[in-house]
């Protein structure tokens, strides 16, 4: 080997070394000091808990007013300590009380905190403003907007916090805008959805302008198909009956944008819950058994499954020669349970007869394993 | 005698590309995670405010727990995945032909009653010949089924599993109480969610309350520590750098949740492997991508399952030549896609660096000691040099080994005692010194093995943990 080589080797060795060095004593004293900072903080807000909590009290006994308890906040940890235990106070408190501790949300000391917060780049810090306006069922424009141009922020954890912030104002119209947009969004997970859905409701104070304003929702071409599907899968939960016209009209309806036949199948799913005799001519009128989608064609058996009839009995069979097991496993249970067929076996692709006889064996008690 | 030098140098040359090439990758990982990391802590944080996905709409999930031959601590490992925080779960428990009282302990403290129910068979087992459930355990569902191994015992527990996820476990494993709704959140946040796979940590040296971890601690035995090194630098900078670069090929088979349909779609568990968590997830890679559905294989930087690693040195050559064995098989059955654009940065980033670092890495170091020393004896490179390239290998591993303690320091802070995290920091050093070389010649046999067609494996001497 050349002496070039050598040196380099000599070098790269000592920076090497030298770099674990580095680290080894970073490691050490990062570790320390990380404890120690934890541990500060910790006693801080320890310090801050023993402080404050009696000053709640006080608060709510009448002893101090408003503006004395925003007048008694020392610095940054007794903000976040009283906002955390007046969060938790409302939550289990109820009555006069729980009015009284509610006000205290709106003190300027916690405005201003949280409305640095809501403007700064932190994810960490613009969560924990979401949570307070959700709380305290903001009204105030300027952080309304800033909370509406959260809603396409690029962490679905941040539009979700900021939509529950908006769903809890006490404005219906900031409420209804808030769903809306939300549901325009793309990015959101169905589970965030259904969750923000259920919210909605929840607080909305007319359950009927509710499912109305969600029917209108979900009817909207504009709105992505998942979100739509995701929000109709909860008109059961919702116990929605109320909706059981206008979906069977959405079910009739083309659905253009509809493009892999999830609506349809949500739709079938739901309608499947509700008394709609009617969606049997529609299966005949739309050919869903013949559906290029596997769950419209399955959707097609569990609703045959549920409100079987002897004229169903063509598209049963048809189902139970599908290419897909689910399908088929639901088709056949179908045929096993209600059909008058003679030999109904007969009637089963030789290819899935093997399948046809460990179905015959299972009987009805595993249907819902699909 | 001049040109075989030639050879020699040209080698010696080529070991030192791939060193530069693997462990410049390694420390790309590195940087990536500690941005992730950060990334995700901040994340994290936000998660623990009140109301922040605080639903209880998530989706519902099935745990399924192969036991076999486990009468020592199955009650307790079962109440403790009975006693999760979630609302909406079942535990289905797979006794995969028990020739202990595993079974019959479980009938006599749940009150399990034959259900004399079928099931349909989306995925292949060895026949289940009874299922039981208790009328006060409503969410338990007990398998005794012929014996087939784990993935036969996962596939039986498939097909019974109602819930729209699964959650394979080893029934030897502690779930932390919120590891369900902590992995809950990825598929909250992307519907394009088909697994998640989450932190295994070494449970040895911990201490339990009511079979949960309540201390963190570090094992006593020189290989337990080591091995508390290799799991945090494996799964902190290992799996969350890959997570991040979208390449993920594998969840343990201690702990990872998985969409049902997804995984029935690409067929289940195969049973012919040994290495059958990492085939499962490069089939869901597979059969994704062409059917070019969109889908996310994530990974969660978080502690949430504790297991027991062996500590003595038989059952840890056994384990880690079977761990090898079945990364070898996997990466093999997938051959068609090392390099094939058609699968994207599976095929032209993650399988290369499984192929080319992680499998044939044992195979090199070996190749490169040996050749060092026959160039070094043939005077083809001075004695000097040699020893300086070993040196900066073994410091470049040190290097890396402690950076995975730092970036467990960064994240979760589990070990309450700094001294326990400065003393694998040691650790992190002798883990080169010595132990590497061994846990490399492990994998080498391991590769040896499964081109020999070995398919067993191995027993491992357990102490149980938590069970008290």
């Amino acid at each position: 080997m050349s002496f070039t080589y050598d040196t380099l080797a000599i070098q790269f060795t000592g920076i090497v070394l030298i770099f674990l060095l580095l680290q080894f004593t970073v490691l050490i004293i990062y570790t320390y000091f990380h404890r120690w900072l934890l541990n500060y903080r910790k006693e801080k807000k320890a310090d801050s808990e023993e402080y404050i909590l009696p000053l709640i009290y006080r608060y709510l006994d009448g002893g101090i007013s408003e503006l004395d308890f925003s007048d008694a906040l020392r610095n940054h940890y007794d903000i976040v300590v009283a906002f955390e235990n007046i969060d938790d106070m409302i939550d289990s408190l109820r009555g006069k009380e729980r009015e009284k501790l509610k006000k205290l949300l709106n003190l300027s000391a916690f405005r201003e905190h949280f409305l640095k917060k809501i403007k700064s780049n932190a994810v960490m810090d613009i969560a924990e403003a979401c949570m307070y306006s959700e709380k305290k069922k903001e009204t105030d424009s300027e952080v309304i907007k800033k909370l509406y141009d959260l809603q396409s922020h690029n962490r679905p954890v941040i539009v979700y916090a900021a939509t529950l912030a908006l769903i809890n104002s006490s404005k219906q119209e900031i409420r209804d805008y808030a769903l809306t947009s939300f549901l325009h969004s793309p990015q959101n997970a169905s589970m965030a959805v259904n969750d923000i859905i259920y919210k909605y409701c929840e607080l909305h104070p007319d359950k009927d302008q509710a499912a109305e304003f969600l029917m209108e929702q979900v009817s909207s071409s504009e709105i992505p198909v998942k979100n739509a599907s995701a929000a109709t899968r909860m008109f059961n939960d919702l116990n929605f009956y109320q909706l059981t016209e206008p979906l069977f009209e959405l079910f009739c309806s083309p659905l253009p944008h509809d493009e892999l036949g999830q609506l349809r199948a949500t739709l079938l799913s739901v309608l499947n819950q509700l008394p709609a005799p009617e969606v049997k001519e529609e299966l005949f009128r739309q050919r869903l058994w013949e559906s290029d989608y596997q769950m419209v064609r399955l959707e097609t058996a569990r609703w045959i499954y549920q409100h079987h009839t002897p004229d169903l009995d063509d598209m049963l069979l048809a189902l139970c020669g599908d290419d897909d097991l689910e399908v088929r496993i639901v088709a056949q249970k179908a045929l096993l349970q209600y059909s008058n067929l003679p030999q109904p076996e007969t009637h089963i692709p030789e290819k899935y007869q093997q399948e046809w006889q460990e179905i015959k064996k299972i009987g009805d008690t595993h249907v819902n394993i699909i | 005698m001049s040109t075989l030098s030639n050879i020699l140098y040209g080698i010696n040359e080529l070991v030192i590309l791939y060193f530069i090439i693997v462990n410049g990758i390694y420390f790309m990982l590195l940087v990536v995670s500690f941005f992730h990391i950060r990334r995700y802590r901040n994340i994290d944080r936000i998660f623990k405010l009140k109301g922040v996905y605080s639903t209880n709409l998530y989706k519902p999930i099935s745990i399924i727990a192969p036991a076999f031959n486990e009468e020592e601590s199955i009650i307790s490992s079962i109440n403790s995945l009975l006693n999760l925080k979630y609302t909406n779960y079942e535990v289905v428990v797979v006794n995969d032909g028990s020739t202990d009282q595993t079974l019959q302990k479980l009938i006599d403290y749940y009150q399990l009653k034959s259900q004399q129910r079928h099931w349909p068979k989306f995925t292949d087992h060895q026949p289940i010949k009874d299922i039981y459930t208790s009328d006060r355990y409503p969410k338990l569902v007990v398998i005794d089924k012929k014996n087939g191994g784990k993935a036969d015992a996962l596939n039986a527990g498939i097909n019974i599993a109602k819930k729209e996820l699964f959650c394979a476990v080893d029934a030897d494993s502690i779930l932390e109480p919120d590891a369900l709704t902590k992995m809950l959140r990825v598929f909250m946040e992307d519907d394009t969610t088909i697994a998640v796979g989450g932190v295994v940590r070494v449970a040895n040296g911990c201490t339990f309350k009511n079979r949960l971890v309540d201390k963190a601690g570090i094992p006593d035995s020189f290989l337990g520590r080591i091995q508390s090194v290799e799991y945090l630098r494996a799964f902190l900078f290992g799996r969350i750098g890959l997570d991040y670069l979208d390449s993920l090929l594998i969840i343990s088979g201690a702990f990872g949740l998985f969409d049902r349909k997804a995984v029935i779609k690409a067929g289940g568990y195969l049973r012919d492997t040994v290495g059958e968590d990492m085939e499962l997830v490069m089939r869901l890679h597979e059969h994704y991508r062409r059917q070019k559905i969109p889908y996310r294989i994530r990974f969660i930087s978080e502690p949430v399952c504790w297991t027991e690693v062996p500590e003595d040195r038989a059952s840890l050559a056994r384990q880690r030549n079977r761990w090898h064995r079945g990364l070898t098989d996997s990466l093999y059955r997938y051959k068609r896609m090392l390099l094939n654009p058609r699968y994207g940065r599976i095929g032209l980033f993650a399988m290369p660096f499984f192929v080319f670092v992680e499998m044939i890495s044992p195979v090199i170091e070996f190749a490169g000691y040996f050749l060092v020393g026959i160039s070094w004896w043939m005077g083809v490179i001075n004695g000097y040099f040699a020893l300086l390239f070993l040196a900066v290998a073994l410091v470049w591993g040190m290097v890396l080994s402690v950076s995975a303690v730092f970036l467990e320091e960064l994240t979760s802070r589990r070990y309450e005692r700094p001294r326990d995290t400065l003393i694998l920091a040691g650790y992190a050093l002798l883990e080169n010194l010595g132990y590497r070389q061994l846990h490399a010649w492990w994998r080498l046999q391991g590769i040896i093995d499964f081109f020999k067609g070995k398919k067993e494996w191995g027993t491992m001497v357990r102490k149980g943990i938590g069970s008290s």
